[in-house]
């Protein structure tokens, strides 16, 4: 018995020792990968009320390739009306800071009817998308200046100001928007107009409502999860009521709400869940949504409504 | 409110039940033998032991909890009655009248002497059940184990259908079916997490146990709440008339069962206890690490237990009370301290989980033609992850969060088992369950110092829900080559306001073929109203158990499968076809984590998809004899489709298996010395890998400054696939038996030939620098001794 128990433990440590080595490393083998072949990536999100186009032109990169994706010159895009009617062109000169970005002498305009994007850029393959600008939103706000309290986790009981909002609820189509609010600030002493800054919305227990966490903006849809239809009635959502700073005082409020073509919804969309879930180890991947022809950006088009708090 | 929902349906099934009653009304030139199957020592319920008239060619099996009851014309018969792993008994007996008698069987012949009735019940070609397995005890026990620890759940993965999640995982994936799809039953009660140590042990302790099967299609009518498999796992009564205990180490854990008579022959008990022990181990290493840096400490933890327990009361000769228990819990943490003069800071992160089950069950023979069973039961599931950190400077700053989720049972059921004449035996029960899920809320607890402290809970509120089934099924031979098990299934969930019914009818059909092969055909129809969501990249306990809602409409799906088998000699062939089409499954959706954002509901974070599953299973079995196992081939396909993922296209399910290959085998050399060997071959799993990167931009929130970011574009979802798997384990046990009791040591070599299987893949840098996606794989060949003894 003795010597079994003792012949038993040898040849377990040596089969565990010759096992270390292997246990060290770890490595199976290496995934093979097919060749990639670089495709063209465009994002253009333009609103009727910019004053600049901005077009993102980059290659796609294996993620074997340790430069990553590059941005490519030489591109020509276009956006036209219908699929002829050009109406703006960006080209090599408009290329600055690995995008192509061209200042308008007015805004870009609100247009009626399909915009096509063009691009045709040397060695690749040319791409195309297609986006109709949503219509103008109407809006009907009622604001409540510090309208409620509530208990922050962070800190403690806040005094916060109530927005109601009151959006047209298209029946044909997806209606989407993004809403932030703004304060202007001025010197105390001076009174120099210090700029407008963004204030952070916070909703609450509204399905309609999503925080798009790449700009602290609101998203508000008016399909819910489940794909049910919803108003776009009675949207309240709340913000901590601004305060004076030292030296610096809030004059002016206002409200800014896009809204955003289907397309550019669903962009925001993935674009939230993929850069959020960036930082979460347990989430699931994401795969980004695109409406350019290659599969990879976006053109989404979008129409303003400012509309001054009283 | 249940009976008002059923009631059509109710009155439909008693009148059903009524007119059945009527059919096979009592013959008046028939007797009834009936009493219970069991071990002539110990008493152990011998659950099914077939109970054969070799006259009549007619026989029943002994049910779970060893009651036979077998109806004959009056007169002299002869009837034999055998199980596996024990003497068939032979004796006449003169029915002139109903005849209660109860059975016992001497074990001791072994699995290789035991002699095989040719008109035995047990071969495979008899029954109408058909993808149903079991295996014996005694023989799992005998396979190789990792660490020297037994697991039932590891054997079950080496059967045609069933697979594993990964290397090392006790997750069941049957028949392209996912995990929460199983209803893992231990003494009649559901278990809603089988894992100890991040799936690589399940909790099911092989020394508490006395029988184990699952079943993966073709589901009678008593069984419904699950799409894809029944695991029923019954844990020993205990002896009834002698104590013994068994104790085991081995290098992982160590357990005790203990178990004896309360009163002899009338009540007994069995207690089973396991622990894990590396942190009693490492912790005088990590204290002595610690001591030589007393400002910086580290203290990681990590143990499992489990408890089992089960008391065995026969009140009187109709009457039985059985109480079971089962405990399970995971401690895992790390806990650091780091000490800068008055200064210092604290973090202390821990992840625990825990089943808990009781159950109350009373038996009663109503005649010797029906039989009861009625359970009370209670199940329990709960995870709890968090993290503490203070820092001590001029004040003191205190933060903590607990996320916690789980789910809790209260169950009410009666079966009954009637067996009218010998050629018809039916089964009818209800059963009713109160369900309370907590699917995620998080804990926050803050103190910085100069501003309030905040207590408070954040996530959704509990969701309660009452399921209830009623079932009836009758197996019966509608001639001599025909035998056919019918019933139906309907079942209801109610949960915020809303209802789902579900009416699932059940159908199995035995046909005898010439030459003793017999065609094999079923069709189940299941709902299910339980769902685990699960992050499929992750082997973590990170499972949140939700249930059907107004919103999330429950899964369903309806299986189909053929076969044929035939005994050769003392070698079972079957081979089995299945398609199984499956609506309603549930899946977080792209970018979505169990870590719900504070504001959103899980319901908002999950898509309802659609999914099939079809193949092929060989198996051929030898249970007697020196050499016993099996060889286990299955040729599978499984998909899925969600709107939501992969654009809406159809996509392989992760654990999609091509090919799945497995040899078992246990040789008795001597008395004293016995081995086996188990080699299993899969294709690799399916997984979703980035293949490519882009650049994009979104405005930023003035509009004036645009951000942008680099995107990983996945591949079509689950396009690549790991390296295939293939290990071989041994074992090698000697036993010797001494006047003080019996002695095994058991030497086991988990993947004897050191094929180091892939585990996970991830983007590396090669030698130069370039990027490169690895796979890895941690489990090398494993060693392992454990010592068994006892008395």
């Amino acid at each position: 018995m003795k010597n079994n128990f003792i012949f038993s433990i040898a040849l377990t440590a040596a089969i565990g020792f010759v096992s270390c080595d292997r246990f060290a490393d770890g490595v199976v083998h290496e995934i093979e990968f097919p060749e990639h072949t670089p495709r063209l990536a465009v994002t253009v999100i333009a609103g009727d009320t910019d004053n600049q186009i901005v077009a993102q032109v980059t290659s796609t990169a294996s993620v074997l390739d340790a430069a990553g994706p590059l941005p490519v010159d030489g591109a020509v895009i276009s956006l036209s009306l219908g699929e002829e009617d050009i109406v703006y062109t960006l080209g090599e000169d408009d290329f600055v800071d690995f995008a192509y970005k061209l200042t308008l002498d007015d805004t870009f305009g609100h247009f009626d009817g399909m915009m096509t994007l063009n691009v045709d850029a040397p060695g690749f393959d040319p791409v195309t998308a297609s986006n109709m600008m949503p219509p103008i939103p109407e809006v009907s706000l009622t604001y409540e200046y510090r309208g409620d309290t509530t208990n922050s986790p962070w800190y403690g009981e806040v005094i916060q100001d109530v927005y109601t909002l009151d959006l047209v609820n298209h029946s044909d189509v997806d209606d989407s928007y993004l809403i932030y609010v703004d304060a202007l600030y001025i010197d105390a002493f001076t009174l120099d107009t210090l700029g407008w800054n963004q204030v952070w919305l916070r909703n609450q227990n509204d399905q309609r409502i999503t925080q798009e966490p790449i700009t602290g903006g609101l998203i508000v849809s008016d399909m819910n999860a489940s794909g049910w239809s919803n108003g776009l009635e009675d949207l309240t959502f709340f913000s901590k009521s601004t305060e004076d700073e030292k030296g610096v005082e809030s004059v002016a409020l206002r409200m800014r709400v896009k809204a955003l073509s289907p397309e550019l919804a669903k962009f925001y969309e993935s674009a939230g869940d993929y850069l959020s879930g960036g930082f979460d180890f347990f989430a699931e991947p994401t795969l980004m949504y695109s409406n350019i022809s290659s599969g990879f950006g976006c053109f989404g088009l979008s129409s303003q409504t400012i509309v001054d708090i009283e | 409110m249940i009976f008002s929902l059923f009631k059509g349906m109710y009155k439909r099934l008693f009148f059903l039940f009524l007119t059945v009653q009527l059919l096979f009304s009592v013959n008046s030139f028939a007797q009834t033998l009936s009493g219970h199957v069991q071990d002539a020592v110990s008493g152990e319920q011998l659950l099914g032991a077939t109970v054969w008239c070799e006259d009549t060619k007619q026989g029943v099996a002994a049910n779970i909890y060893g009651f036979y009851s077998l109806t004959l014309p009056e007169g002299k018969h002869n009837i034999i009655v055998t199980y596996i792993g024990y003497t068939p008994q032979r004796f006449e007996i003169d029915l002139s009248m109903n005849i209660k008698m109860d059975i016992n069987l001497i074990a001791g012949t072994k699995l290789k002497e035991a002699v095989v009735s040719a008109e035995s019940l047990n071969k495979i070609e008899e029954q109408v059940q058909m993808s149903k397995m079991e295996i014996p005890i005694d023989q799992v026990k005998r396979l190789p184990a990792i660490g020297g620890e037994v697991d039932l759940l590891k054997v079950l993965q080496l059967l045609p259908g069933v697979q594993s999640g990964g290397e090392g995982t006790s997750g069941l994936y049957v028949r392209g079916g996912s995990p929460d799809q199983n209803l893992m039953l231990l003494d009649g009660v559901p278990l809603y997490s089988v894992n100890h140590l991040f799936g690589f042990f399940s909790v099911f302790n092989a020394d508490a146990v006395k029988n184990m099967s699952i079943t993966k299609g073709g589901f009678p009518a008593r069984f419904g709440g699950r799409l894809s498999s029944i695991l029923e796992i019954y844990m020993k009564d205990g002896h009834m008339k002698e104590y013994h205990a068994d104790a085991t180490v081995s290098i992982i854990a160590s357990k005790l069962t203990v178990e004896g008579p309360i009163v002899e022959d009338k009540a007994s008990f069995m207690l089973s206890a396991r622990r894990t022990y590396l942190d009693l181990l490492i912790n005088p290493i990590i204290a002595q690490a610690n001591r030589n840096n007393p400002d910086v400490t580290t203290d990681p933890r990590y143990y499992f237990y489990d408890l089992n327990g089960k008391l065995n009361w026969r009140i009187g000769p109709k009457d039985r009370l059985y109480l079971s228990a089962f405990k399970g819990e995971d401690d895992f943490g790390i806990a650091s301290a780091e000490n800068y003069g008055i200064n210092s800071s604290t973090l202390d992160f821990g992840l625990d989980w825990k089943n808990e089950i009781q159950a109350l069950r009373w038996n009663r023979e109503w005649s010797p033609r029906l039989f009861s069973n009625t359970t009370l039961t209670r199940s329990l599931y709960n995870f709890n992850t968090g993290i503490e950190i203070t820092e001590q400077f001029e004040d003191t700053l205190s933060m903590a969060a607990l996320y916690n989720s789980g789910i809790e049972d209260f169950s009410g059921r009666i079966d009954f088992d009637f067996a009218p004449n010998a050629r018809h035996y039916i089964k009818f029960g209800a059963n009713w369950t109160n369900h309370t899920f907590s699917p995620g809320a998080t804990s926050l607890e803050l103190d910085f110092g100069d501003t309030p402290a905040l207590d408070t809970l954040l996530g959704p509120a509990d969701i309660k829900s009452d399921e209830a089934f009623l079932y009836v099924e009758d197996e019966f031979e509608l001639s001599e080559r025909l035998k056919l098990n019918l019933g139906v299934h309907a079942s209801i969930l109610m949960v915020q306001d809303t209802s789902y019914n579900s009416i699932q009818p059940r159908a199995a059909l035995n046909y005898r073929l010439p030459g003793g092969y017999a065609f094999k055909a079923s069709f189940a129809r299941m709902a299910q109203y339980v769902n685990l969501l699960t992050n499929e990249g992750l082997g973590l306990p990170t499972d949140l158990w939700v249930p059907s809602t107004a919103r999330i409409r429950p899964q369903q799906s309806w299986q189909v499968a053929m076969g044929v088998s035939k005994t050769f000699g003392d070698i079972e062939v079957s081979l089995e076809g299945y398609y199984k089409g499956m609506e309603g499954l549930l899946s977080y959706k792209e970018g979505a984590s169990f870590l719900f954002s504070l504001d959103t509901d899980w319901e908002d974070q999950v898509t309802q998809g659609i999914g099939n599953a079809y193949g092929t299973e060989l198996l051929v079995q030898k249970k007697y004899g020196r050499t016993t196992g099996w060889i286990g081939y299955t040729l599978s396909w499984s998909n899925r489709q969600f709107d939501d993922i992969n654009s809406g296209n159809w996509y392989p399910f992760t654990y999609d298996r091509r090919h799945d290959v497995s040899f078992v085998v246990t040789h008795d050399f001597t008395d004293k010395w016995t081995g086996s060997a188990v080699w299993l071959y899969g294709t690799g799993r399916a997984l979703t890998l980035s293949e490519s990167s882009f650049s994009a931009y979104v405005p930023d929130g003035t509009g004036e400054e645009i951000y942008t970011f680099s995107a990983e574009v996945p591949s079509e979802k689950n396009a690549f696939r790991m390296s295939p798997y293939h290990r071989l384990d041994l074992s090698l046990t000697r036993t010797k038996i001494r006047e003080n009791g019996t002695r095994h040591l058991i030497f086991s070599v988990y993947n004897a030939y050191n094929n180091l299987n892939p585990f996970f893949a991830q983007t590396d840098e090669d030698d130069n620098g370039n990027p490169v996606i690895r796979e890895y794989g941690i489990f090398p060949i494993i060693p392992s001794i454990a010592w068994r003894f006892s008395f």
